[in-house]
């Protein structure tokens, strides 16, 4: 049975003729910056088209393995990765919902300190914690922001739990965009009970049910341009393969908001030349790219753990001074998916697999100060370009090196590290031996999150591609709101981020001062 | 060839434990990676390629072996992935962990496996969450 707002969503693979219509505004995005812009600017009654990569997967068909569900909501297949020293994962969703139909769901309000910087460094002097009250709780109480419930959180973190609070230095649960969940530790691949209140379930709907239509599986090319103003946008529709159906969509609209993220809506403005015209925002377009690189450790213990089963992210510990700039946060993969990261081949990695449900597994993410870049190339299209630093890598140590303390003075039998040279940690002895490691780079094996800042916003052109009202520079009619515009690392998870920022583009936009909370 | 390889690359990444090789059909496992494979993006399906036979062939001085891998016995197919895995170049190790990733992902996503090892709720569990088509929770 098709819910009424779906009528609104047009999938591109199934259209078979060019299509041509006029809007307030064309969104190109449907993540967490352009589902809120949707549903906001629909809301204040504007006609809003939105346009997806992507596909539609509705809730319903979230009922494959987590495996499959990579190559279904994944942008290339999760096989997503910068250059550099090291490779680095950089998992992207690809749907309509963007990546919060694939994140584990967390919510972090900006950090206080984060907005003085930007404030200090940047000249965003309305970007301050008071200003942004009323958009964080308007945001929350749309995604139905609240403390995960210990009844439905992963034996991986609970475990993690009991040993701190036995050391009496116990952590805090995260706050997730739930409503009802069951705990069924799925939030990754498509939540399949619809708990998670990602765009596609929670933003997206309102916005279909006040108007706006959305256009998926079709791929933004041009901008219509006349003079420095932007009046619309040209499409291609997409099959199923991503290859081109032959058929366009032109959407005339006097406003256009690029949020495609951190990693394509730069692409999307180098194709339209935006920087022909005002050549000072190549000094900043596609560069200042911060990400959060991630790390974790496994734990064996005796009891058996089915850490699957269960939120997987469920629990952190706040950063403590020893721990500057990291992040302790639960994770757990599931079985299927476990494989990518095991560090071992032969009977190692085989009694790995057999030992899995005995095993618990923490995380966390560092406050990077490195910078990276988003490059187009020829034939390969956006390409991420980041490398650690020295700092990092330390940060990278300090975090193993604290988790396999923790774990091993639980009583856990080994825990089994990603740092290369380093993959068994059973005694202090091992520890330290890692913490006086000289470690590179390319040795310690991790994940990264959260890509921020390519388009990044700033008072002026010399600092940033948008201003404080979200406008490309020197462009008129065009607006960027997705993480890339975001200034810096946040050191959390940034949904909340983005999608305050969005909500306050889109009360600009509509001429309201201020949300009611 | 390719898929010779990747036969060959799986028996040897779980050290021919027939406890797990008897649970999955390689052939269909090997298919499932080259389908996979062929609808990553172009520059992954070239590297992927490219390392698998740079895998297969590569001689002294590149590599210190003077056979094809799949001419190798296990031990010796064990020590040469050995090598590539804890390789000083951080370059090498990441060739080999594209190749790797790919077939265990593969090989432990078949779901007669998944049982056998005692991951079976992952199967269900996901399926029995599901939410009919409809708005459930959809505020």
């Amino acid at each position: 049975m098709q819910a009424q707002f779906e009528k609104q969503i047009l999938n591109g693979s199934t259209i078979s003729q060019d299509i041509k219509v006029s809007s307030d505004v064309v969104i190109i995005g449907s993540g967490a910056g352009g589902a809120v812009l949707a549903k906001e600017l629909a809301e204040g009654g504007m006609k809003v088209i939105l346009i997806e990569e992507g596909g539609y997967h509705p809730t319903s068909s979230h009922t494959d393995l987590p495996f499959d569900a990579l190559s279904r909501l994944y942008r290339d297949r999760g096989f997503s990765a910068s250059i550099g020293k090291p490779f680095i994962p950089l998992p992207m969703g690809r749907a309509l919902g963007g990546t919060t139909v694939i994140n584990s769901g967390t919510c972090f309000r900006t950090p206080a300190h984060v907005m003085q910087n930007w404030s200090q460094n940047l000249g965003l002097h309305d970007y301050n914690e008071a200003e942004f009250l009323p958009l964080f709780e308007r945001v929350e109480k749309e995604i139905n922001v609240t403390d995960v419930d210990f009844a439905v959180m992963s034996r991986a973190n609970s475990i993690f739990h009991e040993i701190l609070a036995k050391k009496g230095t116990p952590g805090k649960v995260l706050r997730r965009n739930i409503r009802g969940c069951e705990g069924c530790g799925f939030c990754c691949y498509g939540c399949p009970s619809g708990a998670k209140q990602s765009m596609d379930v929670s933003y997206l709907p309102k916005a279909f049910r006040s108007g706006a239509q959305a256009y998926t599986r079709c791929k933004v090319e041009k901008f219509k341009v006349q003079g420095n103003r932007v009046q619309g946008v040209l499409g291609k529709f997409l099959n199923s393969d991503d290859q081109p159906t032959g058929y366009l969509l032109e959407v005339s609209a006097p406003k256009v908001i690029v949020s495609a993220g951190t990693v394509f809506s730069p692409r999307v403005l180098w194709q339209n030349y935006v920087s022909r015209k005002n050549p000072k925002l190549k000094k900043n377009l596609g560069k200042n790219l911060t990400l959060h690189p991630a790390n974790k450790v496994y734990a064996k213990f005796e009891e058996e753990v089915r850490g699957w089963e269960g939120t997987p992210q469920a629990y952190y510990l706040e950063e403590d001074p020893q721990n500057e700039g990291i992040t302790f946060e639960g994770i757990f993969m599931p079985p299927d998916i476990v494989a990518l990261t095991v560090p071992f081949i032969g009977q190692k990695l085989n009694q790995f697999m057999r030992d899995y449900k005995y095993m618990a597994t923490f995380g966390f993410l560092i406050n990077d100060s490195g910078t990276g870049n988003v490059k187009q190339l020829p034939f390969i299209g956006s390409t991420v370009f980041y490398s650690f630093n020295k700092q990092d890598v330390e940060k990278m140590k300090k975090g193993v090196a604290y988790l396999s303390r923790i774990f091993l003075e639980g009583g856990a039998s080994v825990v089994y590290s990603l740092i290369h040279g380093h993959a068994e940690i059973r005694s202090e002895q091992d520890i330290l031996k890692l913490e006086n490691a000289d470690v590179r780079p390319e040795d310690a094996e991790c994940m990264a999150f959260h890509p921020l800042g390519t388009c990044r916003m700033a008072a002026t052109e010399d600092k940033g591609v948008v201003g404080p009202d979200f406008k490309v520079f020197g462009w008129e009619g065009l607006y960027v709101c997705d993480g890339s515009v975001i200034p810096s690392s946040l050191g959390v998870n940034p949904q909340v981020t983005i999608m305050s920022f969005a909500t306050k583009l889109a009360f600009d936009l509509i001429k309201e001062s201020r949300p009611s909370p | 060839m390719a898929d010779r390889i990747l036969k060959h690359l799986i028996i040897a990444l779980c050290e021919n434990d027939t406890d797990i090789l008897s649970q999955v059909d390689l052939a269909v496992v090997v298919t499932r990676i080259r389908n996979f494979v062929k609808k990553l993006p172009g520059v992954l399906y070239l590297v992927f390629y490219i390392n698998l036979f740079f895998l297969e062939f590569a001689l002294p001085p590149v590599v210190w072996k003077i056979r094809p891998f799949t001419w190798l016995n296990l031990q010796q197919k064990l020590d040469y992935l050995g090598s590539w895995q804890s390789s000083r170049f951080g370059l090498k190790r990441t060739a080999f962990e594209l190749i790797k990733r790919t077939c265990l992902m593969h090989l432990y996503s078949e779901k007669t496996l998944l049982k056998h090892m005692g991951f079976g709720s992952v199967l269900t569990n996901r399926a029995a969450h599901s939410t009919q088509p409809g708005e459930r929770h959809v505020s």
